[in-house]
């Protein structure tokens, strides 16, 4: 059975309010005496307009499911300052329920709600909007001017150069700045001055570096118990009222989470109970942006060991001699790949690979007599190659051939 | 450095020194605030100098005061803390604190500070200029 489409419900107590740095018009109302529906699903349409009720600026639909006697809320965000312009809103709503046949009609509007913040501006005589705003680099601002009288003599300048903008009423003139750069971490100045008239006033345009996705993210272990995390964070996007980006580490099988301290590594601690695998995330954070990478990896499989140590020389003849060194031992019964070089006049004139547990030995032979040599050793993690550690090595010298 | 004694009134023999380094420092920290675009200002004002009988005398308390204000609103400016050093070296005793207050809008403290530093900076010159010209006079009697 088709029921008739009942008189459509004006949306009552609509009350409009400013967050005038966020630059947002904040909307509340609710509807009343539904029928006998405990919810309805809804069309709100919003008209906004400024200066003036004929100058709609904004028309846009909202959808929801509405319970009775709800208050709904919804915000919008102005491109130009709220203290540049007085604002009007009204709202007015359509049933949207399958159980009504099209077509289907509007309510009747609200009344319009009007947004004027001119009379909490204060005693001076000129004004500049926004204070204090905060954009990133390559975004378009809005600026205005607000002057008590109806003169119309102001000049505005940016970083020193004038800039020309729209008259919108006797006493305002707005400016629009597209693709703002980035210029100095204590933002850019604008200013605007009544020609011959008195101090001018002006605004700081906070323009931040656009956060960046961290780049070369990797972990690596030296010892199998910590984890370091490095990565390129590229640009600093830190500003006088912005602190600089932050960086968090979360681990999604162990679901832990690790602030670090760092702008571009950070040390993880590995647990005795902790998984083989690892899933971690990077999130870099400021107040306009996040970014973030991800890394899964297995912690034996990015294991760089530690310098080899005890590297010596002994046994040398005329024509042979014995390297010997130690490796940092990593977890249970690890073993350790070697590369062992031996150079005269700086060029590599042998190389051999050795296996060792914790004690590396190689026999270098067929040198030549009394001649300078120099002998190194590093090695890499056994069970999986990740990185070399660093080279350790010893100069020496054979001794003369025997009469 | 006999022009800098009178100047400072102080019995310490480095004081001429300090104030010489200090023109240099108020000079660097002026060329090196990069704050361009800013209106001038005629409302702020740095009482640079005590006119005391023949002579003026340089007003360390107070430049101390406005220094240690702008150093509050600007970030680590290395120039702006050795100034303020030297200055403490200047103090002298028991001289009271003047209370000086920053505007909270930031335009406005970029205008104090470009005007303080601005005006310290001509101040130091003037001093300057005028020991050169008293030695002269000096050389030619």
């Amino acid at each position: 059975e088709v029921l008739s489409e009942p008189v459509p419900l004006t949306p009552e107590s609509l009350k409009v309010s400013i967050n005038s740095p966020r630059q947002r018009l904040n909307l509340q109302w609710s509807v009343h005496n539904f029928l006998n529906h405990p919810e309805q699903q809804m069309i709100f349409q919003i008209e906004i307009s400024r200066i003036n009720t004929s100058n709609i600026i904004w028309v846009g639909n909202y959808s929801a499911i509405v319970k009775w006697n709800q208050v709904l809320h919804w915000s919008w965000e102005s491109e130009l300052p709220l203290e540049c312009a007085t604002h009007f809103v009204r709202i007015r709503s359509m049933m949207d329920d399958s159980t009504f046949p099209k077509p289907k009609s509007w309510s009747k509007w609200t009344s319009w709600e009007e947004v004027d913040v001119h009379d909490t501006l204060g005693h001076d005589t000129l004004f500049v909007f926004p204070k204090d705003k905060l954009v990133e680099e390559g975004a378009n601002v809005t600026f205005c001017y607000v002057f008590k009288s109806n003169e119309n003599n102001v000049s505005c300048h940016l970083e020193g150069e004038q800039v020309h903008g729209e008259q919108l009423t006797s006493n305002v003139s707005a400016f629009k700045l597209n693709n703002v750069p980035f210029i100095r971490r204590t933002g850019t100045n604008i200013y605007c001055k009544v020609n011959g008239g008195e101090p001018a006033a002006g605004i700081v345009l906070y323009v931040s570096k656009i956060l960046e996705e961290p780049k070369d993210f990797s972990c690596e272990t030296r010892d199998l118990k910590t984890l370091n995390c490095t990565w390129d964070s590229g640009d600093d996007t830190g500003l006088q009222i912005q602190s600089s980006q932050s960086y968090t580490l979360f681990e999604s099988f162990s679901q832990k989470k690790k602030v670090c301290k760092h702008k571009n590594w950070c040390t993880w601690q590995v647990t005795q109970d902790s998984q083989g695998m690892y899933n971690f995330t990077l999130m870099a954070e400021n107040y306009l942006r996040k970014r973030s990478v991800t890394l899964v990896f297995q912690l034996t499989h990015q294991v760089h060991p530690m310098r080899p140590h005890y590297f010596s020389v002994e046994n040398i003849n005329s024509t042979n001699a014995t390297v010997t060194w130690k490796v940092h031992p990593i977890g249970n019964n690890s073993t350790f790949l070697c590369q062992v070089e031996l150079h005269h006049e700086g060029q590599v004139i042998q190389q051999k690979n050795v296996s060792i547990k914790v004690h590396g030995e190689c026999l270098l032979s067929e040198m030549e007599p009394d001649t300078h040599y120099f002998a190194r050793v590093r090695c890499a993690y056994g069970s999986h190659f990740w990185k070399w550690s660093e080279w350790i090595g010893q100069k020496f010298t054979t001794l003369e051939a025997a009469p | 450095l006999s022009f800098y004694t009178s100047l400072t009134h102080q019995t310490q023999p480095e004081h001429p020194k300090i104030l010489m380094e200090l023109q240099g420092a108020a000079k660097m920290t002026w060329q090196n605030y990069q704050e361009k675009g800013l209106p001038e200002r005629k409302n702020y004002t740095l009482p640079c100098l005590i006119s005391e009988c023949s002579f003026p005398r340089i007003n360390s308390s107070a430049i101390l005061a406005y220094f240690q204000e702008i150093q509050r609103v600007t970030v680590n400016n290395h120039t702006i803390q050795e100034i303020i050093q030297q200055l403490k070296k200047l103090m002298p005793q028991g001289a009271p604190r003047l209370n000086v207050t920053v505007p909270e809008d930031h335009f406005e403290q970029k205008c104090f500070t470009s005007a303080i530093l601005q005006q310290f900076s001509n101040c130091m010159d003037r001093i300057h200029n005028a020991k050169c010209s008293t030695v002269a006079k000096r050389n030619v009697q």
